[in-house]
């Protein structure tokens, strides 16, 4: 407003074209330069005048101690709404003779919070060093990538505990973290993807830019070895997320040369020296869209060696999850699971497992296990199942998804579980399943079942688990657990969480549920408490109230059936 | 190649002609969106843009749409392309921004913005040939006002 006012009263025939431009595009030209020149533009006529504090991305670089002050003051000057930018380099800056610590420890603690108040889009920093105390949490989101050679970003903060940094292509050393106890660090090397043109196109060259880059990430694993929780992005490998978008987008075919060589065992070579040992929990999340039809073998190999290598490097372990935010079960997910689920013969330590995921085993049967191989198909799965749970017997806590039904009352060793959690958000479980996990825990002290599937039958394509089901399920229920007495289980909890009407379904699955519960009644001799949860109010699909029908029937059976704790209540919640 | 190559006309605001293949003028998003909203008839105007601007425009365009041209070539021809006296450059800023084609924009901003770098006040006056119009009472304000900028 000012601004034009001016300009209209100042204005002569002879003004200078580049006056002439939009004050937008002024100040995207201004935005260009390092900040320091863009604020010396200020005298060069009054069109300028006001230009430099509305600039929207900050270029500092530190070359002296007066620049402390200027960085602060553009800063506290900038009228932008909206902050795309906020760039600072530190290269220049040798702490060691420790003089001015504190001025720059006001710095960065400056430059963090106006890139949160102003929501910076993009943060960059060039070597970063940071002794404060106070100063426990260290966020760079969107990292931007210096021109240049080197290392992007060099990291000396011995005092940080929460390490978060995400952005593409960047190359990051940790110097000194080595208070870290949790960090987060997402990103993807240059390597796969917009190859620096620096390293050229020729094939040594790729050669030695992949050993720049392991040696990056070896130091880097050997810097964090003492975190507790852990998350990594692309740049350690495809952990989180799957990496199948990184091999479709590939332009680097030495890379996926490699990788098909057999490139993993040399960063787990690389790597060994360092053992996590204080990493205690892993977790995998499957969040990829694409489908894994065309990458199962890839990006299982990758996937593999790297949990592998974390299950061997971590004598502490206690959490190992793996999670599908995958909701529908394609064809070729399920066999990358499976697959995965073998992995689990690693875990020894683990006292903490959270397994949740479904093996579509009765939905979307692949079709190549039509007919007779479904026989086979449900063996190896019960195979694997049946492993896994050996395999936690000594975990003292657990939570699982429909994967565990599977195993169909096979002989499982003992299990010390002490709190078990079991999630059940599939259609279908096998009763079986549960009746047999239930057996070969009998340190149970609570049992909470969340999400209980009252319409498990439905879906089923496979015929000969349906006639199995058929066949007197229940019977076999309670006759192959009753020989086993709960002396420890106090608490049973029940949620129901489905979204489904209830009044198909009622009679079949109720008839499964009452029988479960009957059975624990039955077995449970110092029960205190049986809760019954509902998390939905009332239904959205029929008209009359299928849950509190199914919910006091429910009730009336219980209260009619035997029971072997003395003091235990029922307590119904809506 | 497709063999139904689509030509468009171009007309800039002092009255000249330019037709060119389509694959090449839809570089210019301004251009792009009016051929896919089909509000192209035969001639398509440009007020802002003039003839001497366009042909520079258009070279640029056709440098880089030509097939099998290696790096090495775009980036001196890039680096021979902005070195144009700065009445060019802005009209080149204009055009650009009118046509909304960030490339040629981004290159141009940054030329500018090179010229810029490094320089007093008084030189870029110089360079650019801004006229100063500030009273020696208002440019002393500005420097007692922004101390902080200037050491």
């Amino acid at each position: 407003m000012e601004l034009t006012n001016l300009k209209k009263q100042k204005v002569t025939e002879e003004e200078a074209p580049i006056n002439k431009l939009p004050d937008s595009l002024l100040v995207q030209i201004l935005s260009l330069l390092p900040t320091k020149d863009a604020f010396t533009t200020c005298l060069v006529s009054t069109t300028w005048r006001h230009l430099p504090t509305l600039i929207h991305s900050f270029n500092f670089t530190y070359r002296e101690r007066e620049d402390l002050s200027f960085i602060h003051n553009a800063l506290t000057h900038s009228l932008s709404s909206k902050i795309i930018k906020l760039q600072l380099d530190l290269t220049h800056l040798r702490l060691s003779d420790c003089s001015f610590r504190l001025e720059y420890e006001i710095l960065i603690s400056r430059c963090f919070s106006f890139a949160v108040e102003s929501q910076v889009e993009n943060v960059g920093f060039r070597r970063l060093e940071i002794n404060s105390l106070k100063l426990k949490t260290l966020k760079l989101k969107n990292y931007l990538t210096f021109a240049g050679n080197g290392d992007d970003l060099e990291i000396l903060a011995p005092y940080i505990q929460h390490l978060e940094i995400s952005g593409e292509d960047l190359k990051c050393r940790l110097v000194d973290v080595s208070s870290v106890v949790n960090a987060k660090l997402i990103f993807s090397t240059a390597c796969i993807r917009d190859f620096p043109s620096i390293y050229g196109e020729e094939y040594y060259c790729f050669h030695d830019y992949h050993q720049v880059v392991y040696t990056l990430v070896q130091d880097n694993l050997q810097e964090l070895c003492y975190g507790t929780d852990l998350t990594f992005g692309t740049w350690f490998t495809q952990l989180d997320d799957w990496s199948v978008d990184f091999l479709v987008n590939s332009h680097c075919n030495y890379e996926l040369l490699d990788l098909a060589k057999g490139d993993n065992m040399d960063l787990q070579s690389g790597v060994s020296r360092g053992d996590f040992h204080n990493l205690k929990e892993v977790k995998i999340v499957i969040s990829s869209k694409m489908c894994l039809k065309n990458h199962v073998k890839w990006g299982f190999e990758k996937h593999s060696k790297l949990s592998e290598f974390l299950l061997l490097r971590t004598p502490v372990l206690e959490k190992f999850v793996i999670i599908s935010k995958r909701r529908s079960i394609w064809k070729y997910q399920e066999n990358f699971i499976i697959s995965s689920v073998d992995l689990l013969m690693h875990v020894s330590s683990v006292i903490h497992a959270e397994l949740i995921f479904s093996i579509a085993f009765s939905k979307d049967i692949p079709s190549f296990y039509e007919g007779d191989s479904c026989r086979d198909y449900h063996q190896t799965v019960y195979s694997l199942v049946q492993n896994n749970l050996q395999k936690l017997c000594d975990a003292t806590e657990l939570t699982m998804g429909t994967w565990f039904t599977e195993f169909n009352g096979v002989p499982v060793s003992e299990l010390n579980c002490k709190y078990l959690t079991l999630v059940l958000h599939m259609k279908i479980f096998n009763m079986y399943g549960v009746a047999g996990l239930l057996r070969a825990s009998p340190h149970v002290e609570t049992t909470q079942l969340d999400d209980f599937p009252f319409y498990f039958l439905d879906d089923f394509r496979c015929k000969s688990e349906l006639l199995d089901l058929a066949k007197g399920d229940d019977m076999d229920l309670l006759s192959g657990v009753s020989s086993v007495e709960y002396h420890n289980l106090k608490k049973v909890k029940i949620v129901i969480s489905s979204e489904a009407c209830l009044k198909d379904h009622v009679k079949r699955g109720f008839e499964k549920v009452s029988k479960l519960l009957e059975f624990l009644l039955l077995n449970a001799l110092v029960l205190e408490n049986f809760v019954i949860v509902s998390k939905k109010r009332r239904c959205e699909t029929c008209s009359i109230n299928c849950l509190s029908q199914f919910l006091s029937r429910l009730a009336d059976n219980l209260l009619g059936c035997p029971r072997s704790s003395t003091n235990s209540e029922i307590i119904f919640h809506e | 190649m497709s063999s139904s190559t689509k030509f468009l006309t171009l007309k800039t605001c002092d009255d000249k002609k330019f037709v060119l293949d389509e694959a090449i003028a839809v570089r210019s998003q301004t251009i792009k969106n009016m051929v896919e909203d089909d509000c192209v008839s035969n001639v398509i105007p440009l007020p802002n843009v003039n003839s001497k601007t366009m042909t520079k425009v258009i070279e640029y365009w056709k440098k880089h749409s030509e097939e099998g041209v290696s790096k090495d070539v775009l980036m001196d021809f890039d680096k021979a392309f902005v070195k144009v006296h700065h009445s060019i450059l802005h009209a080149l800023i204009l055009a650009a921004n009118f046509l909304n084609d960030k490339e040629i924009l981004d290159m141009m901003c940054q030329e500018v913005a090179d010229r810029i770098k490094g320089k007093t006040p008084e030189e870029i006056r110089k360079e650019f040939d801004i006229k100063n119009d500030f009273t020696p009472e208002e440019e002393e304000e500005i420097r007692k006002e922004n101390a902080w900028a200037f050491e």
